[in-house]
């Protein structure tokens, strides 16, 4: 085989592979819900997540974590959530906007709640959002994280 | 040379190799989970949902297929009808619900249960909506919040909030799964003025959903009742019920709606417009 044409097809694969290298990251990375900082030795991870249940129920869930957002890292002094907010939108408006819950839970590696309710209005663009600020503390340290989760629905 | 071909070659390959699995993989993944969702816990349960969907598919599929069919050319038929259109849009609804808490907004206005919902659109040469403008009002015309959508933004003054998404759509867009109706209804009704109108009753049943806001009351199926104009396939008025207890005595009417004006106008009241103008101060 030429050297010419060996250069040539080990660049194509070089670029193929690139390419998929981008579809994989953004097979796995884009679409979620969740964000994550170096804290106490670990790793603390907040998450939200809303889901479909039906076309008239959904679900909203949070999740603050160490080591993932399921836990499994270490137990620190306090881990939780300060606010949980969660909406809906119909067409450009916000038909419902609820105050949740706070939790705070201490010497554990993780916290978790849902909620579950009926999608109150009919519209031809319709979202579900979560929204919170999730809380992580350990010694004199003290970490902050609130992303916002929307997503179309249903 | 032709040694270190062989190794780049060989790299190359297995990197491939291991990036297709990869998405394959991950495909696979997405492909089983369906049109659903799945809880960050791993819940199983919407599996279960389309199995009993299914079940019950199986009696009145080509019924429920037409029904679905003429329901869904009502539609296309409107927005075609409209996207012939191109400019501003002017559309009010009036909507009806169940009394209640639906919450204060972060601007610090008390969401209603009955409100009117107006809005503008400016719909472009290719039927798609360029800019927005979303108005809530209670039904003595107080304002309640507003949103504005402009170059892919939508800026939230109700929630102080600006996010990037699609254009909203300017005609009724409900897709249906045939799959997940458990029976369907369809009536033709003509008015005092002699206006024929089409109507669809679509149920859906579903294993039992434990709701949080209802006293630990579980919905068990819901039902969809909208009315279209049969001569021209707009929208006319709807309503979505949640059935509590497995049953339609035992309901809640999550909201009922009715379109009050859809207009094609020649611009923006001065009053809206300079809504367009206002940026979020976050």
């Amino acid at each position: 085989m030429k050297d010419s044409y060996k250069r040539a097809f080990t660049f194509l694969l070089i670029g193929v592979t690139v390419l998929l290298l981008g579809a994989t990251y953004r097979a796995v990375v884009a679409g979620c819900c969740q964000t994550y900082s170096p804290f106490a030795g670990s790793t603390a991870y907040a998450a939200k997540n809303n889901i479909t249940i039906t076309i008239y129920v959904w679900r909203a869930e949070i999740m603050s974590g160490m080591g993932s957002y399921q836990g499994g890292g270490p137990a620190i002094d306090e881990i939780g959530w300060t606010f949980w907010h969660v909406y809906e939108e119909c067409d450009g408006a916000v038909w419902e906007y609820k105050e949740l819950s706070a939790q705070s839970r201490r010497d554990t590696n993780w916290a978790y709640d849902l909620h579950q309710q009926g999608f109150s209005c009919s519209g031809s663009s319709q979202y579900t959002g979560n929204r919170g600020n999730h809380v992580f503390k350990e010694g004199g340290q003290v970490i902050n994280m609130a992303p916002e989760y929307r997503k179309q629905f249903p | 040379m032709e040694s270190k071909f062989r190794y780049i070659l060989f790299g190359v390959a297995l990197t491939l190799t291991t990036l297709l699995g990869a998405l394959v993989f991950s495909g696979g993944q997405k492909a089983q989970a369906g049109s659903q969702d799945t809880s960050i816990l791993g819940s199983t349960e919407n599996e279960a949902l389309e199995q009993a969907s299914f079940e019950k598919l199986a009696d009145t599929a080509e019924e429920k297929l037409s029904f679905l069919s003429e329901r869904q050319l009502l539609i296309d038929q409107w927005a075609e009808a409209v996207a012939q259109s191109p400019g501003w849009w002017h559309v009010v609804v009036r909507y009806d619900r169940e009394d209640g808490d639906y919450g204060t907004l972060p601007n610090g206005k008390t969401i209603p249960a009955d409100a009117l919902g107006e809005r503008w659109y400016l719909l472009n040469e290719a039927g798609v909506v360029e800019s927005a403008i979303s108005i809530m009002r209670d039904l003595d015309g107080e304002e309640v919040q507003f949103a504005t959508f402009q170059d892919g933004t939508w800026r939230h003054f109700g929630l102080n909030s600006v996010y990037q998404g699609d254009p909203p759509a300017l005609t009724w867009e409900q897709h249906l799964e045939a799959g997940t109706i458990s029976s369907m209804t369809r009536r033709e009704l003509t008015t005092d003025n002699q206006q024929s109108e089409v109507q669809f009753v679509i149920r859906h049943s579903f294993p039992p959903v434990p709701l949080d806001d209802e006293g630990g009351e579980t919905a068990t199926g819901g039902m969809l009742v909208e009315t279209y104009d049969g001569k021209t396939g707009q929208i006319l008025r709807g309503e979505k019920v949640l059935l509590l207890g497995g049953n339609e005595q035992e309901r809640q009417i999550l909201d009922s709606f009715e379109y009050l004006v859809f207009e094609r106008v020649q611009g923006l009241p001065e009053d809206v417009r300079h809504l367009l103008d206002r940026e979020i101060n976050e």
